[in-house]
């Protein structure tokens, strides 16, 4: 008979059975189970465990977990585990607090990754969505732009049945009249027809078909509705709205405001059909957004290959050696590491280092938790034994000894969510978000807090558990197990473990601070400090040479010049020809148009030829060119001088040579720019004013003058030092999150060792007390119980230096100018961590060791 | 009175018990159910119905030999104690003194 059952059953069975009942129960399924070989026999083995089932619903076996749970043991390890945590007061106070503060850091964290990823997820078609962003190749540069050119979108539609639609965006930005007072609203996009029937912007008034077909429509948000109609502004509907120039938008719509978690951000919306360049889709300037609607089920990748033919066919062969287009799926946008620069993101790499820290603070934290208790575990060795004695289960006592883990964990958990809940207001500046705890409550996230809650208190209470349920109860009572050494070496590796932790935190706290530093201090090349910025319209656009006039004799105004952009952030760039009589051969450069007035202004060096003179020829350009725009085009100074270029239909002499200076981000290396002036300074957006007053001072006096001059005009003026500060956003925010995260990694480490350390000299106080007497100083003493806590540390010291040099070496490689990883920094935060480490234990241990021994060896 | 109610599975048993004599043991209680009431109760809910019938006196058990089909287990014998007869008997009079108060004119099935 070859019918015997699983064993995998027996063994269960056997287990689960109450009593003695195994041997029936068995009995009756085997009997069962050759019964059914019989009639059903492919059957029979998947039955048989039907049977097992039928048994343990009916409460016949029992498995062995539910016998250590039922209610009145649940509550006798209640009662025991809130008794010893009083009774050991500081030693739990240590771990709830510990632990409840490294709970709340990843709390707030979790929301601020929650709120990240959460970015572009309300557009119902968002799967279908696509940026199309392009590359241009240029003799052998490639310049990827996260914008296209006014004829990609169209290009796309017309040559790929799979793209259903296309919407191009652009900002925007106008003065509007509101009353008799002028407002400048720089929040503003053009966009085509098709922008609403693509993104799930709500309307709530107006059709979304219709609000942005013809020319001189605008869809306002609620609040711009708000701000220019009042109470209103629900009557808006096919109002104007009158810009500066007396042009009038009729309001087609209005939307909600847009959410914050939109990487797009508008305050209004125009038709792009409003744009003179509405009809003549072109490819030379890529300055338009663009998105495609695909229909769903469409790989993008077959259409991406297929693009260059297409390009080559219509626009001629060769046109997809200068053009690339590529897709990016609306739901990466925001968090893309991609090289495609669009406004208003995030990186995905600080998502990365903030969770990545967030987890080390919890490590940091169970770690404690589980050091803590597995010291204290001699003092709890007593009383396992005598309950070993008087009958519990080595199961029995893990689970009770658990529950007491799981208290503290709950514990941990309510107090940390208040901290989180004190704690938001002051995160919410810091990380620039308005986060909630709104996005945390619904079902599955609760139950995954729930489940971490649950995971952490199995982490750290599962290995105390194991071990002091394990005790022989004989070798215990006995009192042979003082040996204060059992699992000395795990605590070990955890004390490294954290402060290795705590180091790696501190290096990159000391080298995100210093590369912040150097680029508050970095010499830009120019007066950043004295520049201040107004913005210009094509009113006060005008008047400029008015407004000089008027404030000439100003003594602390050393000059003044309007310029296409601010000095920080120069983005222009154009097709440049620079060798006589050649069309063919034409480069993209930055350029940057400027007045007469701009050398004097901004304080940059000249090195060789002359500033701007104050009149330009019709017709032509005067150029001034930095020194890395020499090497571009392979001139020396003095070749450089008088040189002729080409761009924009216009030529100009090249009058001289500034040193290089900054002028965009310290992440990007400085490049070459041709920097101009000429009688045409029409599409000038800024006036530059160097001025050597207060700011306070500066933004009054200014004004008056300004109106003065302009009384129709809006006065928006910007410091120029300010928005340098600003560009430099998500550094200094890492910089703020990771200092706090050290401080508190270094507070919990400090906390657990502090908690060790009262333990194991607590142990040692007889040793101490025998040393002194036979003569050992008080210094021999301290050195003595100090340097076994000095030795872990500086094991975590050197294991945390490579992994930080791996982490910051990662970082810094994102600036192009940057401070180098530096071992003074290294070796400041191996001393920061060693002196913090040595105060702890000292605390301890110079009690100890300055006693009188006699205390200390009198009761035996 | 909490105890001496019998439930109508609870009665099946105690019958099929009645009517195996010596020979009431899980596997076999089984199948008599299944001949005569033509359903097929899981072992799971047996072994739970012979637990509550202990604990309420109506049957008592011993355990019997070993037999080769059941793997060299032994098996654990059901009979009924003088409580269970009674709870039986007491069940039938019940019916029988309802049935009689039952008007002649609906004994039949209606059409």
């Amino acid at each position: 008979m070859k019918q015997t059952l699983p064993g995998l059953l027996v063994q269960i069975v056997e287990r689960w059975s109450p009593e003695r009942n195994a041997e029936y129960l068995l009995g009756d399924l085997q009997e069962m189970y050759a019964l059914r070989v019989q009639s059903q026999p492919r059957t029979a083995r998947l039955y048989i465990w039907f049977d097992f089932l039928s048994l343990l619903f009916n409460g016949v076996l029992k498995p062995s977990f539910i016998i250590y749970f039922n209610s009145m043991i649940l509550r006798n390890y209640l009662t025991v585990a809130t008794r010893t945590l009083i009774k050991q007061r500081v030693h739990s106070s240590i771990n709830i607090i510990g632990l409840s503060i490294g709970l709340a850091i990843s709390l707030l964290i979790a929301l601020f990754v929650v709120n990240e990823w959460s970015y572009d997820r309300f557009h119902q078609k968002g799967d279908q969505i696509y940026l199309l962003p392009m590359t241009w190749h240029f003799g052998g540069t490639d310049l990827p732009s996260g914008s296209n050119c006014s004829a990609g979108g169209p290009f796309m539609k017309e040559t790929f049945p799979q793209v259903e639609q296309y919407v191009r965006i652009t900002n925007v930005s106008k003065s509007f009249y509101k009353g008799d007072l002028i407002v400048k609203e720089d929040n503003g996009l053009y966009a085509d027809s098709s922008f609403f029937s693509i993104f799930s912007f709500p309307l709530i008034m107006g059709n979304a078909d219709h609000v942005l077909v013809d020319p001189n429509s605008i869809v306002l948000t609620q609040r711009t509705a708000q701000k220019y109609f009042g109470d209103n502004w629900q009557g808006a509907l096919s109002q104007t709205v009158r810009d500066s120039n007396g042009k009038l938008y009729t309001v087609t719509g209005i939307t909600l405001d847009v959410p914050t978690n939109s990487h797009i951000q508008f305050d209004y919306l125009i038709s792009f059909s409003s744009r003179t360049d509405a009809t003549t889709p072109n490819w030379d300037n890529s300055q338009f957004r663009t998105y495609l609607l695909m229909n769903s089920n469409t790989a993008t990748t077959d259409i991406k290959n297929q693009i260059p033919i297409a390009l080559d066919k219509k626009y001629g062969e060769g046109a997809s050696q200068t053009v690339e287009l590529d897709f990016v799926a609306l739901k990466d946008i925001y968090l893309s590491n991609s090289h495609y620069a669009v406004p208003n993101t995030s990186d995905i790499f600080y998502i990365k280092i903030f969770s990545i820290i967030a987890l080390m603070v919890v490590v940091i934290a169970t770690v404690n938790y589980i050091n803590l208790s597995t010291s204290r575990s001699i003092e709890r060795a007593l009383e396992v034994g005598v309950r070993k004695v008087m009958g519990a289960r080595q199961r029995q006592l893990f689970f009770q000894f658990m529950t007491e883990s799981l208290l503290v964990t709950v514990l941990s958990f309510v107090l940390a969510f208040g901290m989180a809940r004190m704690l938001l207001p002051l995160f919410n500046t810091i990380s620039g978000k308005v986060l909630s705890f709104d996005i945390l409550l619904n079902t599955s996230n609760v139950l995954m807090i729930i489940a971490f809650a649950l995971a952490i208190s199995l982490l750290a209470g599962i290995y105390p558990a194991m071990v002091i349920s394990r005790y022989n109860p004989v070798r215990v009572m006995k009192g042979k197990l003082k040996d204060p050494s059992s699992g000395i070496q795990l605590r070990k590796v955890l004390v490294v473990l954290q402060f290795g932790i705590s180091i790696i935190l501190i290096i990159c706290t000391l080298t995100v601070s210093s590369q912040m530093k150097y680029i508050r201090n970095i010499e830009l090349g120019f007066e950043k400090d004295k520049l201040v910025a107004i913005g210009l319209d094509s009113i006060s656009r005008t008047r400029v040479d008015l407004f000089k006039n008027a404030v000439s004799t100003v003594p602390w105004i050393k000059g003044v010049s309007s310029s296409t952009q601010l000095p920080i952030k120069v983005s222009f760039e154009t097709k440049i020809n620079w060798v006589e009589g050649s069309e063919e051969d034409w480069r993209l450069i930055k350029v940057w148009g400027t007045d007469p007035d701009f050398i004097k202004t901004t304080g940059l060096t000249l090195v060789d030829g002359n500033a701007f003179s104050p009149d330009t020829p019709a017709g032509e350009w005067q150029v001034i060119l930095n020194e890395s725009a020499l090497g571009f085009f392979g001139w020396t100074a003095d070749q450089a001088i008088n040189k002729e270029v080409t761009f924009w239909g216009s030529s100009g002499k090249v009058k001289g040579i500034v040193k290089d200076f900054y002028f965009s981000s310290v992440h990007n290396q400085i490049g070459p720019l041709v920097i101009f002036t000429g009688a045409d300074r029409s599409f000038h957006n800024v006036l530059l004013v160097n001025s050597s007053a207060t700011p306070a001072e500066t933004i009054s006096k200014l004004e008056t003058h300004w109106k003065a001059v302009n009384p129709d005009a809006p006065f928006v003026i910007d410091f120029v030092d300010e928005r340098y500060t600003n560009m430099y956003e998500k550094e200094s925010r890492l910089g703020h999150i990771v200092n706090i995260f050290a401080a508190l990694a270094i507070l919990i480490s400090g906390l657990g060792l502090f908690g060790l350390a009262s333990y194991t000299i607590a142990l040692k106080t007889k040793e101490l007390g025998i040393r002194k007497v036979l003569g050992a100083t008080v210094s021999e003493l301290l050195f003595m119980v100090s340097k076994d806590f000095v030795k872990l540390v500086l094991i975590g010291f050197i294991l945390a230096v490579p992994v930080s040099y791996y982490f910051m070496q990662d970082w810094l490689a994102r600036f192009a100018y940057k401070v180098d990883f530096s071992w003074m920094l290294v070796a400041t935060a191996g001393l920061m961590a060693l002196v913090i480490a040595a105060c702890t234990v000292m605390y301890h241990s110079v009690q100890v060791a300055r006693n009188n021994p006699v205390e200390s060896l009198r009761n035996e | 009175m909490k105890g001496t109610f019998i439930g109508e599975f609870e009665e099946l048993v105690l019958l099929s018990i009645a009517i195996l004599e010596d020979n009431a043991y899980g596997v076999a209680i089984k199948e008599e159910i299944k001949k005569k009431a033509k359903r097929n109760p899981s072992i799971g809910a047996l072994h739970s119905a012979f637990k509550r019938l202990e604990e309420k006196g109506f049957i008592k058990s011993h355990l019997g030999e070993q037999t080769p089909e059941r793997g060299g287990r032994r098996k654990l014998y059901y009979s009924l104690t003088n409580a269970g007869i009674k709870a039986l008997n007491r069940s039938r009079d019940l019916r029988n003194s309802m049935w009689d108060a039952i008007p002649q004119l609906i004994l039949s099935p209606k059409k």
